[in-house]
């Protein structure tokens, strides 16, 4: 309970004037001699008691009707701030979400719109010396923005309209953590909190506890409104994912993409058109006007709610590089995730140099070589195709491999390779010039795939690939064979616990087929011991949104497959810019047992598995050069600048308004202390330190565009953000999909019981809905005054009855 | 000296007179029948002769018809004395000027004593609080009042009230039936005062009482914070009036019913003299009613 004149409260000191004039009136009295006063006794004797309790129970009600006045002229009124205050005035504090599903079109107006609307109604509904702050809030943040000016309410009008969406997902919990530290700071005796929102259940899902326990603490003090901007249930189609069908997009060709696209909603969608189109910021800005014969688009007839289709259309890629597909669907309720753009690496063709430790002996049969299903695998067209195939993958026998041949290549695989001569060997070991290079080429930004075999020691490659280089993503153990003649087989819903490139193996029915692949020999690993991390807390949270790349050199390898028997097949690891992708098993049988007459390792040149793991291997060791390229809503960007390191960078936003950057920090590496002193050298030579620039402001969905500015032009303002954009680096931002994934909102008695108390609802824009008449509700005054009537009255009967008077 | 016959009062009243109601005994003849029988005009009755009467009683001409010895008694007609016993305890203090109870208390004294010796009668004042103050014995002399005033004059309250024993004390002294007048605002134990009373009721007294009241105790009419000053006592009280002025009332109204009750019951005539009315009429207006009443 609190006070709108608090300062009233004061004449409850009039509580004691009865008490004051009882004394005073005892104090002035006249004297009268008196003769009977046996009579006179003989009365106080009887009515004493009885007089003293009416004088005691008048007294009380006289100080019950000066304090109940007091009450009455303090204006009581519910759930505000006891003390000091300015009358009336309330300190209103408002938080906005800014998730995308606020602009979902709802009637003749979009949420948003409705919620600017009612906003703009409160303010101007507010009483004289009211004070309005805004938040906004959406996914991991919050905005105080104004007005600067507390008490300049047009400002705050002005602010509210101007309220643009995100493409974050709604959570309330850090809008109203920021409402709650507002608030404290306010100083009139009423305060208000009013969350604008569609009232999804997720906004309250995220950091539920949290949300509820600040509420319950901020309702103590504050009259807590939740203003409902969206009635309708909505239709919502999205675009989950642009999938190349081919490994790696070539120019001059028309690829085909995957597009998934998924209805949101609980209703049916019918002719959802989605197109696709091609760096279609650069055309405009080059005056082209878009071909619609370029746009390549289809309709899905119909989708039945919370279901994914993927549908298949082809964009051309004119240029080697970076480019940007746009994928859209042409409309529905939510427009925030109509439009989803990705960045993709277009390359000629992928060098890999494979490096066979066993090739086939002069006169042996070429199947003899260990590399010889891998090359077929790395080629699986015609002869005649193997020029323009996507691949271009050369075999390399390890006795003459040099640190030359890694020139051009953009990954190496490593057969069977043996790092030491060791006796009886087939084959020979790879020269110390090239494994010296390897460092080097990884580090760089290349990727390295190893494949096991008879060749491969554990020793050696703990020694030299791990110890000395630190390439190897385990350390080997010796092998482990199946204890019976059964092999061990693949675990394919392992893959879902890897990198995101190969979870479609796990989550694809087409590749089911992999827990078939049969594996009779494998190389056991130190696998690091997975330490329990505690639950997150809010400053964890915090730093999730400032992690820096240096947090990655410290990442342990990664397991991308197991066997069913628990032991990693394939593991992975980041070196710098490059990564290592270590494959515990060979890629053939490398011969038989002679007593089992099974393989001596595995059949998987035998099976088109091969073929798929190689193919998103390298996909994936390619595409870790552009996955900076593409972040999520709301998610920080740490972009490593390649050049220019000297630079002060710039990010030209969709509306081309322009952020700096600053000039790219420097990462410094960690190197092992163990490390020898020569390869430290050597690394250092290279310069492998990485510089990288961050943005944490990527609230918006579309393409942003990293640009370095001239030296000399830091200090400029930019004006010509069209050049920046055709200069800058695209970096693709997704709408947050979770935002989307269950559109329903709560009821008012899901958020009451969520919340463990009952806010004040209200629906944006009901005309009946008045929170001035509110206001006047909360307010007990009128019953003050009727208790004080009752008070009077009995007062004034009881002492008549008694009879007595003031 | 003050003058306590007031004209007015005793213009009214002596045409009444004070007439004894009992058999009264006095030492001469006079207007009020006496106990006693004798050779006096008005014929009684006859009884047996006893040895020792006088002889010259006895009726001869019964003792022809019925040769009996007889004697005849006729009633005798004597004066009376009157005793007026005056309260001047302090609470016959309270209330200013013509309602002084006391003042008024002596201005009743004088007139009752005027009338009485104007009447040829005799008048004996007694005037006490704890204890006997003044006493001047009976006498019909008219000087008598002049004495009677003079010592009303002198009369200053000293003690508080202590009436039933001095009744008492007084009923065992005078021995000849006569009237007495007592006055007074009688605040002390009714029982007391009661038995006092009917002590004096017991010799063969005729007794009127005048109960003096201010009309300030009978009504209790204050209002606001006053403080009691007890006149016969050293201690006061500090009340509201209003708040306890029904409860006084009844307090009043029983003990006047107890008091009025117990001189009914002993043959005593209560007269109520209000000190705010006035005299001559309250007066009055009892000799006018005792005049109609039969003698006992």
């Amino acid at each position: 309970m609190g006070f709108l004149t608090p300062f009233m409260l004061w004449g409850a000191l009039a509580a004691g004037s009865p008490v004051a004039i009882h004394l005073f009136f005892r104090s002035r009295y006249r004297t009268v001699p008196w003769a009977a006063m046996k009579f006179l006794l003989t009365s106080v004797e009887q009515t004493s008691r009885r007089l003293k309790f009416q004088e005691l129970l008048l007294l009380l009600l006289r100080i019950a009707v000066l304090l109940m006045l007091a009450l009455a002229f303090a204006r009581p009124i519910s759930s505000v701030l006891k003390g000091a205050g300015r009358g009336e005035a309330v300190d209103a504090v408002f938080v906005f979400d800014l998730s995308y599903s606020m602009g979902a079109n709802d009637g003749a107006k979009s949420r948003m719109e409705r919620a600017q609307e009612e906003a703009v109604k409160i303010i101007d509904e507010l009483p004289p010396h009211s004070t309005v702050q805004i938040i906004t809030c959406a996914g991991k943040t919050q905005n105080l923005i104004g007005p600067r000016s507390p008490g300049n309410l047009d400002q705050a009008k002005q602010l509210v309209k101007d309220i643009e969406l995100t493409h974050l997902a709604t959570n309330l919990s850090t809008g109203v953590g920021e409402a709650q530290k507002v608030l404290e700071r306010g100083q009139a005796s009423n305060r208000e909190l009013y969350v604008f929102s569609d009232m999804q259940g997720q906004g309250f899902d995220q950091e539920a506890d949290k949300l509820k326990a600040t509420l319950l603490q901020v309702k103590e003090r504050t009259l807590v409104h939740m203003v409902r901007c969206g009635t309708r249930t909505l239709k919502n189609a999205t675009i989950e994912s642009i999938v190349p069908q081919a490994g790696v997009p070539r120019p001059g060709e028309r690829v085909d993409f995957a597009i998934v696209v998924r209805n949101t909603g609980s209703e049916a969608m019918n002719n959802i058109r989605i197109s696709l189109t091609v760096d279609e910021d650069e055309k405009k800005l080059k005056g082209a006007k878009a071909d619609e014969k370029e746009i390549e688009s289809t309709i899905i007839p119909k989708l039945a709610g919370g279901v994914s289709q993927a549908v298949t259309l082809s964009a051309k890629l004119t240029k080697p590089g970076l480019s940007v597909l746009t994928a859209r669907i042409d409309h529905d309720d939510v427009p925030g995730d109509n439009r989803v753009d990705q960045v993709i690496l277009v390359r000629d063709q992928v060098n890999i140099l494979v490096v066979d430790g066993s090739p086939s002996q002069p006169g042996e049969d070429a199947e003899k070589a260990s590399s010889f299903a891998l090359m077929h695998a790395l080629m699986p067209v015609k002869d005649t195709d193997r020029s323009t195939y996507k691949y271009n993958p050369r075999s390399r026998p390890s006795s003459i491999v040099s640190a030359a041949d890694l020139k051009d290549a953009d990954i190496c695989i490593l057969v069977n390779c043996a790092l030491k001569p060791k006796s009886r060997m087939r084959g020979t070991a790879l020269k110390t010039d090239f494994i010296e290079a390897l460092d080097p080429f990884v580090r760089e930004g290349h990727g390295l795939i190893i494949f096991s075999g008879d060749n491969v020691q554990p020793v050696d490659y703990n020694e030299i690939l791990d110890k000395k280089y630190g390439l190897l993503p385990a350390r080997l153990k010796p092998t482990i064979k199946p204890p019976d003649v059964v092999p061990f087989f693949i675990n394919r819903d392992t893959f879902a616990k890897g990198p995101a490139s190969y979870w479609r193996f796990s989550e694809d029915k087409y590749f089911e087929s992999f827990d078939a692949v049969p594996v009779w020999q494998l190389f056991d690993m130190d696998e690091p011991v997975a330490v329990k991390k505690p639950a997150k807390t809010e400053k964890e949270d915090d730093a999730a949104v400032k992690k820096t790349p240096a947090d990655d050199q410290t990442n342990p390898m990664q397991v991308i497959v197991r066997l069913n028997n628990g032991k990693p097949l394939a593991v992975t690891k980041r070196a710098d810019k490059g990564e290592v992708v270590f494959f515990a098993t060979a890629t053939q049988p490398e011969g038989a047992d002679p007593k089992t007459r099974s393989p001596n390792w595995t059949i998987l040149n035998k099976l088109p598995h091969l073929v798929y793991f190689l193919d998103v291997t390298l996909a994936h060791l390619m595409k870790g050069q552009t996955q900076t390229y593409n972040v999520m809503a709301g998610d920080a960007l740490n972009w490593y600048a390649a050049d220019k390191l000297d630079h002060t960078y710039e990010m030209v936003h969709p509306d081309h308004s322009v952020t700096r950057l600053g000039v790219p920090v420097k990462i410094e590496r960690k190197d092992s202390d163990d490390l020898a002193e020569d390869v430290k050298k050597k690394r250092d030579a290279l310069k492998l330190d990485r510089y990288f620039l961050t943005a944490t402001d990527l609230n918006r969905a579309g393409v942003h565009r990293i640009t370095a500015l001239a030296p000399g032009t830091e200090g400029v303002e930019t004006t010509d953000s069209d050049l920046l954009v055709k200069k800058g680096i695209p970096i693709a931002v997704l709408p947050d999909p979770s935002e989307t994934e269950d559109l329903g909102t709560l009821s008012v008695k899901d958020i009451n019981k969520r919340l463990e108390f009952e806010p004040i609802h209200i629906v944006a824009g009901e005309e009946s809905v008045s929170t001035g008449e509110d206001r006047l509700n909360r307010e007990w005054t009128v019953w003050a005054l009727l208790v004080l009537l009752l008070l009077v009255l009995f007062e004034v009967a009881f002492a008549w009855w008694c009879g007595r008077a003031w | 000296m003050a003058n306590y016959l007031h004209p007015e009062v005793i213009a009214k009243a002596q045409a009444l007179g004070v007439k004894a109601r009992t058999l009264v005994e006095g030492l001469r003849v006079g207007d009020h029948k006496s106990p006693y029988r004798g050779f006096s005009v008005e014929f009684v009755q006859h009884r047996e002769y006893v040895p020792g009467d006088d002889i010259r009683h006895i009726d001869w001409k019964g003792y022809g018809r019925s040769e009996r010895y007889t004697i005849k008694q006729y009633e005798q007609e004597t004066n009376f004395t009157a005793h007026l016993i005056l309260d001047a305890s302090k609470s016959m203090l309270y209330g200013e000027g013509d309602t002084n109870k006391l003042e008024f208390a002596k201005v009743l004294t004088s007139a009752m004593a005027y009338l009485i010796i104007h009447q040829r009668d005799s008048v004996a004042l007694n005037v006490f609080d704890s204890d006997w103050r003044e006493r001047l014995p009976a006498s019909g002399q008219m000087g008598h009042v002049q004495t009677i005033l003079e010592t009303l004059s002198g009369v200053n309250p000293r003690d508080k009230n202590a009436m039933g024993p001095l009744l008492h004390d007084i009923a065992n002294q005078v021995r000849r039936r006569g009237l007495f007048f007592l006055i007074s605002d009688c605040f002390d134990d009714v029982e007391s005062v009661l038995g006092g009373l009917q002590h004096l009721r017991f010799g063969g007294h005729e007794v009127v009482v005048f109960h003096v009241l201010h009309p300030d105790e009978v009504d209790f009419p204050f209002n606001g914070m006053v403080k009691f000053d007890a006149m016969e006592e050293k201690m006061h009280l500090l009340t509201r009036p209003q708040l306890i002025r029904p409860t006084y009332m009844r307090a009043v109204k029983k003990y006047l019913e107890e008091f009025q009750q117990g001189c009914e019951r002993n043959g005593i005539d209560y007269v109520m003299m209000n000190t705010g009315k006035l005299l001559g009429e309250t007066l009055t207006a009892y000799l006018a009613q005792r005049l109609r009443t039969k003698v006992r």
